[in-house]
């Protein structure tokens, strides 16, 4: 029920238009004078106010300026005598809400009320939506305050460095992880450096160029792809890079890069490679040890039997320790030239020569062996030494260029692996043979190391090409096939086997030998010469 | 004619050597490369004494030493056992015997082989 306060200064008027008032629900509250009627407006704030006009003292227009004064929002409608026209059209310039006049016809005062009413509802509903917006305007900014904080800490906190520039190339977000990373502060760069100039010359272009392709994560995109940095002091920073461009409404607005730091990961990169080199050469070192305690044993048995053939003046026992003094010097010889040639980065040295003639040296040297481990044997037990070595040359080939140095290495590496492997072939009526072999093929020349003897388990052929890995226990040192395959793979060519346990092994290498290749060949070979003197 | 030395070994250098130093010192030396013919030199030249390499492919060195002395023929032969494994300095009979119920080695020489020291055991076993 709404409050009503009706201020007349006649008592008749109170009571008759109180009563009717009250019947149309109001809660009244009278008073017989203007005075009285402000005062019961301040205690009560009566929503709607019905007043006489003539009053004596504070008349009805006075009153109307205190009650908007008090309360703008309160509906006044003023009560007039027939012919004050002009009191009317006062009080409605002065806000009231509407006027009735004396008599006062129910009908009337009816309709002004209904009409204050629907002001009085207009208005309240107008200060619910407008403090309801309000309240809606304050949440969503708070919302968006909160999410721009969120992002700005996201961007700002991330580990990653993140960077972003505007259409123009100009940088426009620049973290701290950034900061970090290159050592500029976001003033220095913020609006004022292009985002390539964190980068070393061209990098920024081949990276925006990456951006537009597809191969790393697709148009627009970049995913894990590598590159480096350069800091504020010039040092080049390798980084991970993923990246997007932006678009507003189809249009480039600008790129966004996240940056990760691979600093770390490649020095413990380094450390591991480090560690595992330093594993391997004490493997090396382990199995060295023992070869080479096995040819100091020859050598000092050779020294000895030529000191005992001068001691005791017996020239006859003279070749036989000579031999061995020669042959050990040839196992260190080779032992070294093999770990050299293990241990540090070369490139063939080609020159113009003749595939065959390479064989035939290899070949020549192997026979010599042999020859002399026979009349070994067959003095010492008057055996037949088993092993020997045949070969099968394609005389079709030309001359061209290879490295002779290394592939003669790779050959003697592998027939003696062939003659190990015959030794070890435990039947005793075979005989064994091995066959070295040389093929033209299209634009290679293919070199064969085939051998009847004991072949190899499947365990053996895996772990073949493995560090220091050696069948032969302190008689091998686990080196002469990773020489062979990287001889084989510094020269471009390829190193393959067939093994059946029991039956034999062989061994192909093929070496790249065109004849467009070999102006590169020269080129190279020229090139290095100079670099060399 | 001088004490006959069976020299087992797979690698026909150190035969060579082994077999020169102790034919200087007049013994009779003869040779084989691994332990099964190794053990058919034993049986048909019956020598005084076997140095016997224990490091040959497929445990021909251990094998043969087992052979011998399970063999009643054979087991009074004096074995030298010629190795590159010696675990600080001294030899492991156990790595010889794994295990079994037999006598040890007579005698050890290391490799590199210092020849005055297997001249001096070879005499001191054969006297």
């Amino acid at each position: 029920m709404s409050k009503l306060l009706l201020i007349d200064d006649e008592e008749p008027i109170r009571k008759v238009l109180g009563l009717y008032l009250r019947s149309k629900g109001y809660e009244v509250i009278t008073a017989a004078d203007g005075q009285e009627g402000i005062e019961a407006c301040q205690q009560e704030s009566p929503p709607m106010v019905l007043t006489d006009i003539k009053m004596p003292g504070m008349d009805g227009i006075e009153v109307l300026k205190r009650v908007k004064e008090i309360n703008a929002e309160t509906e006044v409608i003023v009560i007039t005598g027939h012919g004050d026209m002009d009191l009317a059209i006062q009080a409605l310039q002065l806000d009231a809400s509407d006027f009735v006049t004396k008599p006062v016809d129910n009908r009337a005062l009816s309709v002004a009320l209904k009409r204050a009413e629907e002001r009085l509802e207009i208005r309240r509903k107008l200060k619910e939506y407008t403090d309801n917006l309000e309240v809606m305007v304050k949440e969503a900014t708070e919302e968006l305050r909160k999410a721009h904080d969120f992002q700005t800490n996201l961007i700002q906190n991330s580990i990653d460095g993140i960077m972003a520039s505007e259409k123009s190339g100009t940088i426009v977000v620049f973290n701290q992880g950034m900061e970090d990373l290159v050592g500029y502060s976001a003033d220095e760069v913020i609006g004022k450096m292009p985002m390539a100039g964190i980068y070393p010359p061209g990098v920024g272009e081949t990276i925006n160029a990456t951006l537009s392709a597809e191969a790393y994560g697709g148009k627009n995109r970049l995913v894990n792809y590598e590159s480096v940095l350069i800091s504020s002091s010039g040092e080049e920073i390798p980084v991970r890079i993923s990246g997007a461009a932006l678009f507003e409404d189809g249009e480039a607005t600008g790129v966004v890069c996240f940056f990760q730091d691979l600093r770390e990961i490649k020095r413990l990169q380094r450390e591991l490679i480090q560690s595992e080199r330093l594993s391997a050469i004490g493997q090396a070192v382990a199995g060295m040890a023992h070869y080479t305690k096995n040819i100091l044993n020859g050598l000092q048995g050779g020294v000895y039997i030529v000191n005992t053939s001068l001691k005791k003046n017996k020239p006859d026992l003279l070749p036989k320790g000579w031999a061995m003094v020669e042959n050990n010097v040839c196992r260190i010889s080779d032992l070294v030239m093999n770990m050299l040639i293990y241990s540090k980065e070369r490139e063939p040295d080609y020159v113009i020569c003749s595939p065959n003639d390479i064989a035939q040296e290899v070949y020549d040297l192997m026979h010599e062996t042999l020859e002399a481990e026979a009349a070994k044997l067959y003095d010492l037990m008057e055996k037949q030494y088993k092993v020997k070595v045949f070969k099968d040359f394609d005389p079709s080939i030309n001359k061209c260029y290879l490295d002779p140095t290394g592939i003669h290495r790779c050959l003697l590496n592998l027939v003696t692996n062939a003659i190990d492997a015959c030794t070890l072939e435990s039947d005793e009526d075979k005989d064994s043979s091995i066959i070295i072999r040389t093929r033209k093929e299209d634009d290679s020349i293919r070199f064969d190391v085939v051998d009847n003897g004991s072949g190899m388990t499947e365990e053996v052929q895996e772990k073949l090409f493995e560090r220091f890995f050696s069948t032969k226990g302190p008689k091998g040192t686990g080196l002469g096939l990773l020489v062979t395959r990287k001889i084989v793979d510094e020269h471009g060519g390829t190193i393959s086997f067939e093994s059946n346990p029991g039956k034999g092994t062989t061994f192909t290498m093929r070496f790249p030998c065109g004849k467009e290749s070999s102006s590169n060949v020269i080129a190279a070979a020229g090139q290095r010469e100079t670099s060399g003197a | 004619m001088g004490k006959k030395i069976l020299i087992v070994d797979d690698e026909l250098e150190q035969i060579d050597f082994a077999s020169t130093v102790l034919e200087e010192s007049g013994y009779t030396a003869i040779s084989a490369m691994d332990g099964k013919e190794g053990m058919k030199k034993v049986k048909a030249e019956k020598p005084d004494l076997i140095l016997l390499d224990i490091l040959m492919p497929e445990r021909g060195g251990i094998g043969m030493y087992h052979n011998l002395k399970h063999d009643e023929e054979t087991k009074k032969i004096p074995v030298v056992i010629v190795t590159g494994v010696a675990r600080g300095g001294h030899f492991d009979d156990r790595m010889v015997r794994q295990d079994q119920d037999i006598p040890a080695p007579d005698g050890y020489v290391e490799k590199p082989m210092n020849p005055d020291a297997l001249l001096k055991m070879v005499s001191d076993l054969l006297s």
